[in-house]
């Protein structure tokens, strides 16, 4: 049975909150990590050459930095990607998920995915999008924006119904 | 022209090999892009070196050797990073492996498996590239390639399909690699 189709053009803007949430928590996962891997050593090399201390200090800092530059370098790159100036839709079933990227006046190739449900990861929410994220890795974003009350209230009660151990809701602000 | 198709499975040595093209051709392992992040870790290599100098003319920073040795070993370090970690995660995010089908048409390709169906014109294929048995097809700068192993061909010959293609992609002037 279908709930629901959405129809909408996303933006690079529904992208970057994705990422700027994603690369907060990297650092904060990395920082975990790299205390214990780098500090430590930094510190026990600073008490015996104070140059080998910076070269350790220095590649911790590029391991550190490395993959985000990594990330807003592939952002940059999706930003160039035809999906930002085509119309996609996504249709709500009883059991899973359409997505399509329609043809228009510039491009004729289309796609078509369905998704089953429980091809499902995770669902994460922030203030302006809900992102699923499936088993395969692939995103799909779907900006409040084009959402009504109504389809707002069922994705909703989706998530609460079959989701919830999957289910976060992304702090936009620390 | 008669329809051709194939039937194959992914693979994921074929994804990460067509990610790789992907990326060398549109994403961070260009030179561009790569550029940028070595600079700045080199720049900052001996910024580091000029200012233990400044600090300790007698035994402060390091000897230029060993600087430039740093400089050389963070280039590789960030080109490997890019490739190893980035080019793997993004060919991981298509590695779910099904049977599909990929058919020539007339003015198009399209691609049918168990949950997806995607029809690429021949016009809007930005680049194509066959190489070590794997026949990328970048269809989007920001989109995973299409993927198809010579050895992952189920039904069908490879390389006719492979003929095809490179036939069809030269009538439009469209020469890969």
């Amino acid at each position: 049975m279908k709930y629901f189709t959405l129809s909408y053009r996303l933006t690079v803007e529904d992208y970057e909150e994705y990422d700027r949430i994603y690369n907060r928590d990297y650092i904060k996962l990395r920082l975990k990590r790299l205390i214990p891997l780098y500090i430590v050593p930094v510190i026990v090399c600073a008490f015996i050459e104070l140059q080998t201390a910076i070269i350790v200090a220095v590649m911790a800092l590029f391991s550190f930095i490395l993959p985000i530059i990594g990330n807003s370098v592939f952002s940059k790159q999706r930003g160039e990607s035809s999906i930002f100036r085509r119309e996609s839709t996504v249709e709500f079933y009883d059991n899973h998920i359409v997505t399509r990227l329609l043809p228009d006046g510039n491009f004729k190739s289309h796609t078509e995915k369905h998704y089953g449900f429980d091809k499902i990861n995770r669902i994460l929410e922030s203030d302006a999008s809900f992102y699923f994220i499936f088993k395969d890795n692939s995103l799909l974003v779907i900006p409040k924006r084009v959402v009504t009350q109504e389809q707002y209230t069922m994705i909703k009660n989706l998530i609460e119904n079959l989701f919830i151990s999957k289910y976060f809701y992304l702090q936009t602000k620390n | 022209m008669t329809p051709y198709g194939i039937v194959y499975k992914d693979n994921l040595y074929a994804l990460e090999q067509s990610c790789l093209v992907w990326q060398k051709k549109f994403g961070m392992l260009r030179a561009s892009a790569l550029i940028k992040p070595v600079a700045i870790e080199i720049l900052l290599v001996f910024l580091i070196n000029g200012a233990l100098f400044l600090l300790d003319k007698e035994n402060g920073g390091f000897l230029i050797y060993t600087s430039v040795v740093m400089a050389v070993c963070f280039a590789f370090l960030t080109y490997f990073t890019f490739r190893t970690t980035y080019v793997r995660q993004l060919s991981k995010v298509n590695m779910a492996v099904y049977q599909k089908q990929a058919v020539l048409f007339e003015d198009r390709i399209e691609f049918k498996a168990p949950y997806s169906h995607s029809v690429f014109y021949y016009d809007e294929i930005l680049y194509w590239q066959e190489a070590a048995g794997v026949l990328t097809i970048i269809i989007d700068k920001g989109m995973i390639p299409v993927s198809i192993y010579s050895s992952g061909v189920e039904k069908g010959s490879y390389d006719d399909f492979s003929r095809l293609f490179k036939e069809k992609m030269s009538h439009m002037g469209k020469e890969g690699m």
